[in-house]
């Protein structure tokens, strides 16, 4: 076996069996899904609870243009069209039912009760019988105004601006009823059906085939996906890396190690070890969360566009090599672990806070200068070249120098790392100064 | 039979000089002892050649070729800034310490159990490092350097923490290493080991290399003689007798240049001054180390 085979062996298991590593791998999902649940149920159950109560508002018609029977069929089919949608489309998982659930409480509840006066009407609105008062006017026809009022105490919520929209239905249909054929009514309330539409795409050689939107979907999908789980791995095991390297330091144990393996073998048997171990957590974590629906969704995806899957997957290694054994190799230069980390720091940042400022640009122009420029510096490069590959408009020639201009980027890291790792290890409690660490690169 | 060779190494850090043109030679079948007081370099010239610090000049060979990583296998470090992994098992630190020296998982597992077993610490094994006592992972580490059979031994300062039994234990061992053919290169301070222990030695002093060569040869060129005596009578009034000081119960006559210690004696006999006790003193190397230290190392 190889010495680097047998770092990453040690630092994996090790890692792994710790018990830290196992509550945390395990208890957080468990943590998180509480609070979680916590968060987001109650919230919506007092939205529910106030929703169902204030459900009717009363409607004074002075104009007399309502056709009553119009309120029927709009109590019918439920007063708004794009929340039943959206609560058929939560169905899916459990904590969907749930949502739904509450949403069609809610949904349900907006219903118009025309009253003969206004007096009338202002009496129960004044007595909490209805929520809010609409006036039809009697000039309603020339204006287009309505006049609406509600009590002084009144909140703001979702019931309202749904009985709203549905006055809004109501009047429209009142307006065409005996006018216009029953035929034209649901073309004219909504011209465009997205469910019946139809989209094509038309290739360089034109032919002409359906819009794959599952495609559409996996090409930010997959980026983004990865463009997460690459930050989140680096930041988790960036974690186990630098305590590793404190530990070695404190116990005094790394120039035994050093005498055996060389510090760049050490580095990157390490980031390998530790690399899986945060990444094991990574998939833990994401499995037992409800995301693991997202994630099978992004591989199955993967299969539809495996050549845009590799691309990410490539840069998200070489990408998690550069950023780790920089992260700690400069984290060994720390006389202790709080400063370790805010050396360390100075790399995720830059890492991470260009493409962040400018993801919008790189996706307008995903061949543009700043794109290229970010694409192909080896510490940006991870990010952003998810991000255009993703908009699948990069030449593969610029994919293929932006990988080598990483890949180079890995090997200086490894090779640098490797000699601030010698350097600021065998320095107990004190840190190298700056012409130390130049002498040492240049060994190196 | 291989031989160490240490040449004209050189090492500089931003204020001081850690190795100044320092060249000596290790044979196999010795043990060689590298003194000097704290800061003078000893650990300097050890990391070089273990390649943890690279030198500005010179190099380090091994039958005449460069060492590389191959050869590096072979030796067997304890430095003396060490540690285990304190939450981990005695039995696994071993291993992998075993397998970065290049041994299968089974032969650093053999190995591991052997030299445990040697120690008295068989039990140990399935312990956490954390729960041994420091002297117990002192002999953990000793066990660690040794594990892979070494045929090159480096020790700096091994026997801190061991008790006289482990002391004697860990002597035989290094002796027996040497007459295996092996070299051993023991840095130390505690001179009585030294004197025990090695063959030859190099003294470095702000790294340079001050005394180098057989013990015994040094004690001879650098010790003035010198006779305990227990004797009634003005010792200090004898022509061969340069001056006398009190050691013990007893008088420790340092003798004029050119005078032996038989000369004493028929002085002594002459005159008829009765004795007790006559013990002709050797130099003790911790008496050349502190006065080539204090003469600034220019012997």
């Amino acid at each position: 076996m190889s010495k680097i085979a047998v770092v990453v062996q040690r630092e994996f298991l090790s890692t792994v069996k710790r018990r830290s590593y196992l509550i945390v791998t395990f208890g957080m999902p468990f943590f998180v899904s509480i609070y979680m649940g916590l968060v987001a149920l109650v919230p919506a159950i007092f939205m529910a609870q106030s929703g169902a109560q204030k459900k009717e508002s009363a409607l004074v018609d002075e104009a007399g243009i309502v056709h009553e029977e119009e309120i029927a069929t709009l109590d019918a089919e439920g007063a708004d069209q794009p929340m039943r949608e959206l609560t058929k489309r939560l169905g899916g998982t459990a904590s969907g039912k749930t949502a739904a659930a509450m949403l069609e409480r809610t949904a349900g509840s907006a219903r118009l009760v025309v009253y003969p006066a206004l007096d009338r009407a202002l009496e129960a609105l004044q007595a909490r019988r209805v929520e809010k008062v609409y006036v039809i006017p009697r000039d309603y026809l020339e204006t287009g105004g309505i006049e609406a009022y509600q009590r002084a105490d009144a909140s703001f919520g979702f019931g309202r601006s749904r009985a709203r929209e549905s006055l809004e239905k109501l009047l429209g249909r009142s307006l065409m009823a005996g006018i216009v054929p029953a035929a034209l009514r649901p073309r004219i309330e909504q011209p465009i059906l997205r469910g019946a539409t139809r989209s094509f795409t038309i290739k360089d050689d034109g032919t002409i085939e359906p819009l794959d939107v599952a495609g559409r979907i996996a090409r930010v999908a997959i980026p983004g996906v990865f463009a997460i789980l690459f930050l989140m791995s680096v930041l988790v095991s960036a974690g186990y890396l630098l305590q590793g390297v404190a530990e070695e330091k404190e116990n005094r144990v790394i120039e035994v190690i050093l005498s055996s393996i060389r510090p760049d073998e050490l580095l990157f048997g390490k980031l390998l070890g530790l690399g899986a171990a945060g990444l094991l957590q990574l998939v833990v974590w994401i499995s037992v969360a409800s995301m693991a629906t997202s994630l099978l969704a992004a591989t199955a995806l993967a299969v539809l566009d495996f050549k845009l899957f590799f691309g990410c997957l490539l840069f998200f290694v070489f990408g998690f090599l550069m950023l780790g054994s920089l992260m700690t190799g400069t984290a060994a230069l720390g006389s202790n672990a709080r400063e370790s980390q805010q050396l360390a720091a100075i790399w995720s940042t830059m890492t991470i806070m260009p493409p962040a400022f400018t993801w919008m640009g790189i996706l307008d122009a995903p061949n543009g200068t700043m794109a290229r420029v970010l694409g192909w510096f080896p510490l940006t490069a991870p990010i952003t070249m998810m991000l255009r590959l993703g908009t699948g408009q990069v030449p593969w020639w610029d994919v293929v120098v932006a990988a080598v201009l990483l890949a180079a980027g890995v090997y200086l890291a490894i090779r640098i790392s490797g000699a601030l790792m010698r350097l600021g290890l065998l320095m107990y409690g004190k840190r190298p100064s700056v012409r130390e660490i130049l002498r040492q690169l240049r060994h190196a | 039979m291989p031989t160490l060779t240490f040449s004209r190494l050189r090492k500089t850090y931003a204020t001081t000089v850690a190795a100044d043109d320092v060249s000596f030679e290790v044979g196999s079948g010795e043990v060689f002892g590298m003194l000097g007081p704290n800061g003078a370099g000893k650990s300097t010239i050890i990391r070089m050649l273990m390649d943890i610090i690279a030198p500005d000049a010179g190099e380090i060979l091994l039958d005449g070729r460069p060492i590389g990583a191959r050869e590096r296998d072979r030796i067997g470090y304890l430095p003396e800034e060490r540690g285990l992994y304190r939450k981990e098992k005695v039995l696994d630190v071993l291993v992998y310490f075993g397998m970065l020296k290049g041994l299968g998982r089974g032969a650093a597992r053999a190995g591991a159990v052997r030299w445990l077993g040697a120690f008295g610490l068989g039990e140990m094994a399935g312990r956490r490092v954390d729960t041994l006592s420091k002297g117990q992972q002192q002999k953990v580490q000793i066990a660690g350097t040794l594990l892979h059979d070494p045929s090159i031994v480096v020790m700096d300062e091994p026997f801190s923490g061991l008790d006289p039994i482990n002391t004697v234990f860990v002597k035989d061992v290094l002796r027996e290493r040497s007459r295996a053919g092996g070299i051993v290169i023991l840095s130390t301070h505690q001179m009585p080991l030294v004197e025990a222990l090695c063959d030859r030695v190099a003294m470095i002093h702000r790294g340079r290399l001050v005394l180098y060569g057989n013990l015994e040869e040094i004690r001879r060129s650098q010790g003035e003689a010198s006779v305990l005596v227990d004797a009634d009578g003005a010792l200090g009034a004898l022509p061969v007798v340069d001056r006398v000081e009190r050691h013990g119960g007893l008088s420790r006559v340092f003798l004029k240049p050119g005078a032996r210690p038989r000369d004493l004696m028929d002085l002594l006999v002459q005159r008829g001054i009765p004795v007790e006790h006559f013990e002709v003193m050797r130099t003790p190397v911790e008496e050349i180390f502190v006065r080539t230290v204090e003469a600034g190392g220019s012997a």
